[in-house]
């Protein structure tokens, strides 16, 4: 699988788990292509990250020199030398995920000696700077590196990762950081060499609070919750203002943190009757969203099930002043089928037609079943969408449009191999939490998530392994991922083309 | 060390003004005039009608969008009907594409400047198919003359992958524009005031970093697989570049830094877009003056220019989009056509483009070297990643200045268009390196080695 950098939620979460909370760096780093089925993070180290990288790694280093002696205590009756040793393998050791080597040790002694005496002359703390800027600026910190520092286990062609390398797996999947002292003791003790060693540690994960940020992480990307402080509305439909903007996004988190890790459920993600509703969702909700000023959880009316009819997937997959059933019905067909729809071709108008007096929003999309050459590809996606017209472009529920009854009606074709008629959402999304291909779509899903590339016959083990496990205990999450954990696709690599495995 | 760097920028911000640059490239490069190219690029094409030019090839009128190139007019070339041929030729589905058929518009990219199509097209994680020739000419520029800098990649809210860069070298996702002016002011100027023979802690300290990290790439590569490796190669150049750019001054040369002036938000407020670029062109046009680089690449939006709002054009540019929640620049352009009010939005936007352009040309004009000035050494190539018709299949292309006399230029050129696609796009590329003094016929699809016709003087 190709190089990965730390992306930037993962180098600033990294920064904490290393110095504390609160330390961070003000250094904006360049945005980020989103891998959107892969979930990939960056692989590029330019010139420009190159450049920021230093900015940050002299900045977290000059803000945490004058505490080195708490992050790193050192007695220095043993002379500053002997300090400098022990920071490297030491408190380095945490900086590298991994044991520094003989090699690497020597390296960044050879670098603080160099320091010291003249023409630079540095003092000790000076120093120490230095090396604690230069190992964040190192490979061996910016880098999802899967080589391990000793030689690799070959077993049949596959690369079996080590200790370290799968507690760096587990923590950065499920807790978007570095490993914590259990990991790293789990690690050094060959706990993590056996498959029921990592489902333990990915058990204890997933009971910690930083799992959120897999769940938050993985389905944020879905529905593009970081959209939302840009998220504006024709002032004619309504005017989102900030508490609302918050209030979505309180109730995206509380409920996905929830369905997901709470109670674990696939199907209450698609179709729980509640929320997390607070006072400014009156907006959308009505009177439901009750008065509370936190995310308080509510069972909602007017068809509303699970996070796609919730406001911030309505909301964001929808245009300033109408819906968008080809936004919505994309997403349900790339995220929740697993079903890729090819781009537009060369040379498309991507903004539907302005709504004449008297058409309803599905009607101005009729040329996408008539014209043959959008039909191919919106056939699988418009139907879709258009289970989600009773929400109109903020998702507040609407019986009718312009007079007329809303049709929500569709059919989602070769679900399980069959094809599945509904009226709205209320049956089209218990459709596909039932359906084998929407728990298999969702396997995959968490599985790209956690290997962070795309997939390939060498993963067919781990995806078939991972549906029955799913399946077995009623869909919840939290037995999939210890399933994925222990399955060779995350245990195992394929060596690179080119890699030197003896 | 830090802190050392930021009160030595703030020492030359101050007077910045006035301070003679060590270290420049111009004893290197002999006494000839040195040959200059600048690249600027961006997305979302033209209002072709309103580009487009009427009349002859040497008696002509220019169309809206370009009237702020009417001063430069004699030193120009307008060109068109050349297009991604090789782009639209590739076998798009073996590329990882969905099926055979190219999205066009903004896969533009990976092909304006390199001239082969992408090598790889997944998850909006796209490679290029080779060096873009803004990057091969620097490459070979630097077998025979040492600059500070090989080349500069910049670009007012740009950003790195997909759609923010039209620089490749080699396969690769592409070098990701600076943005930040200021970071770019201190990358190209900083530390070239010193007085000879000082020594600078905060320099040798930062020296002994990156040979650290150079060691450390190259101890920590050597098992990786082949890709890796080049991924990690681009790391290492990445430092080597700047370990060179410190090496020891011993040349002095009289040439003055622009002054930046008091720091802004080049982030977040894009009302501030408008002063980064012109601090951009000032930091660019001075870069050549000083002979600090011969060849930069400027980007003025990345593939859909979802971020830029043309505030400062007026209240019509402000507000609610048609299919965006704000009338940002994907907004405009997709809704060119809508109605006189939507193109004319457009067709502003495009020359609002090319009046700073303009003002960039206009600076290296009226500076004068030689027998002329800057601009006749000095190439600007305006093109844009898409042509209309959100493709790439007609992709327009502008040049102003000159290379020493190398180009006929006050010229409008058409070449020919079959079956709506233009003329490959290589043979201008290949122009622009050979006018440059680089071997244009190894550049690019060998296929389309050759230089276009009717170009030279």
């Amino acid at each position: 699988m190709p190089l990965r950098r730390l992306s930037q939620a993962e180098y600033r979460n990294t920064i904490e788990s290393l110095f504390g909370t609160g330390v961070t760096t003000t250094v904006r780093f360049p945005d980020e292509p989103l891998g959107p089925s892969t979930y990939g993070t960056p692989t590029q180290v330019s010139e420009v990250e190159r450049d920021r990288f230093e900015q940050a790694g002299d900045e977290i280093a000059t803000r945490v020199i004058a505490s080195l002696s708490t992050i790193a205590p050192c007695d220095t009756g043993k002379g500053e030398r002997a300090c400098a040793e022990a920071f490297v393998s030491g408190f380095g050791a945490r900086i590298f995920r991994r044991p520094v080597l003989a090699a690497e040790k020597d390296r960044l002694l050879a670098f603080y000696d160099g320091l010291r005496p003249a023409p630079i002359s540095s003092s000790h703390s000076d120093a120490m700077q230095a090396v604690l800027s230069a190992m964040l600026q190192s490979p061996q910190f910016l880098y999802h590196w899967e080589l391990g520092a000793q030689a690799p286990n070959v077993e049949g062609g596959l690369l079996r990762l080590g200790g370290y390398e799968i507690a760096s797996r587990l923590s950065y999947f499920i807790w978007q950081t570095m490993p914590d002292d259990t990991l790293f003791m789990a690690a050094a003790s060959g706990a993590l060499e056996t498959a029921d060693g990592v489902v333990a540690q990915a058990e204890r994960l997933l009971n910690d609070a930083r799992a959120s940020r897999m769940v938050l992480g993985m389905i944020g990307q879905w529905i593009g919750i970081a959209g939302l402080p840009a998220l504006a509305k024709d002032s004619s439909v309504l005017t989102v203002t900030d508490p609302l903007r918050q209030a979505m996004n309180a109730e995206f988190e509380g409920f996905a943190k929830y369905a997901l890790l709470d109670r674990g459920s696939y199907a209450e993600l698609l179709t729980a009757p509640y929320s997390f509703v607070s006072a400014p969702l009156s907006a959308i909700y009505g009177t439901a969203a009750g008065s509370s000023t936190t995310p308080t959880k509510t069972t909602l009316s007017e068809g509303r099930m699970g996070i796609f009819s919730q406001s911030a997937f309505l909301a964001l997959k929808a245009l300033p002043q109408e819906s968008s059933p080809v936004r919505r019905g994309k997403l349900v067909a790339d995220r929740l089928l697993c079903r890729e729809i090819p781009p537009p071709p060369p040379g498309f108008s991507p903004v539907p037609p302005p709504l004449q007096p008297g058409q309803q929003t599905r009607e101005a999309y009729a040329e996408h079943s008539t014209n043959s050459t959008c039909k191919a590809c919106h056939s699988q996606m418009d139907p879709l969408g258009f289970a989600f017209e009773h929400f109109d472009a903020v998702g507040r529920y609407r019986a009718t449009e312009v007079g007329r009854p809303i049709d929500a009606s569709g059919t989602v074709t070769d679900l399980d191999g069959k094809d599945v008629s509904f009226k709205d959402a209320t049956e089209l999304l218990p459709a596909i939490a039932n359906s084998k291909e929407g728990q298999a779509c969702m396997v995959s899903q968490v599985t790209r998530y956690a290997l962070g590339r795309a997939l390939g016959d060498f993963d067919q083990a781990a995806l078939e392994q991972g549906l029955v496990d799913f399946q077995a205990a009623r869909l919840d999450i939290r037995k999939l991922i210890p399933s994925l954990a222990k399955s060779k696709s995350f245990r195992y690599r394929i060596p690179d083309a080119g890699e030197i495995i003896q | 060390m830090t802190i050392t760097r930021r009160g030595l920028l703030q020492a030359i911000g101050a007077s910045g003004a006035l301070i003679p640059l060590l270290g420049t490239g111009e004893a290197h490069a002999g006494t000839s005039t040195p040959k200059r190219v600048l690249f600027v690029s961006w997305s979302n094409g033209y209002w072709m009608p309103a580009w487009r030019l009427s009349g002859t090839e040497t008696s002509f009128t220019f169309g809206d969008i370009l009237t702020p190139l009417e001063k430069l007019k004699s030193k120009v070339i307008v060109v068109d009907g050349l297009g991604q041929r090789v782009h639209y030729e590739a076998n798009a589905g073996a590329l990882g594409w969905g099926k055979d058929q190219w999205y066009g518009g903004h896969d533009g990219n990976p092909a304006v400047l390199t001239g082969v199509p992408l090598s790889k097209y997944a998850d909006n994680l796209e490679q290029s198919g080779g060096d873009s020739v803004d990057q091969y000419i620097a490459a070979e520029l630097a077998k025979t003359v040492s600059l500070p800098f090989q080349s500069l990649v910049v670009g007012p809210w740009s950003s790195g992958g997909y759609g923010g860069t039209v620089s490749y070298k080699g396969k690769s996702p592409g070098i990701t524009p600076e943005s930040d002016p200021f970071n770019l002011f201190k990358k190209i100027f900083q530390g070239r005031a010193l007085p000879m023979g000082t020594f600078d802690k905060a320099r040798a300290t930062r020296k002994s970093v990156l040979d650290y990290l150079d060691k450390s790439l190259g101890q920590f590569s050597t098992r990786m697989g082949t890709d890796d490796k080049l991924r990690i190669q681009s790391h290492l150049d990445s430092i080597r570049e700047i370990e060179r750019q410190l090496g020891d001054p011993n040349i002095t040369m009289a040439c003055t830094a622009p002054d930046p002036g008091a720091s802004f938000d080049t982030h977040d407020d894009v009302s501030n877009y408008p002063k980064a670029l012109d601090l951009f062109g000032k930091l660019l046009v001075a870069s050549f003056r000083c002979d600090l680089t011969r060849v930069a690449t400027l980007t003025l939006s990345d593939a859909g220019g979802d971020n830029l709002v043309f505030s400062w054009l007026g209240s019509d540019f402000t507000g609610k989009g048609d299919e965006y929640p704000i009338r940002q620049y994907h907004d405009i352009t997709h809704n060119a056509g809508k109605s006189a009010d939507h193109t004319g939005r457009k067709i502003r936007v495009e020359q609002w483009f090319y009046e700073q352009i303009a003002s960039i040309a206009s600076q290296l004009d009226q500076t004068p070297e030689g027998t002329g000035t800057m601009l006749d050494n000095t190439l600007i190539v305006v093109t844009n990643t898409m042509g209309e018709n959100h493709d790439s299949k007609v992709q327009p292309f502008v040049l102003i200045g000159n290379l020493g006399g190398y180009f006929k230029t006050g010229r409008s050129l058409k070449y020919p268009v079959t079956n709506g696609l233009g003329t490959a796009h290589n043979g201008i590329l290949v122009a622009i390196a050979n006018a440059m003094g680089v071997n244009g016929s190894a550049f690019g699809d060998p296929k389309y080695n050759q230089e276009l016709p009717n170009l030279k003087a």
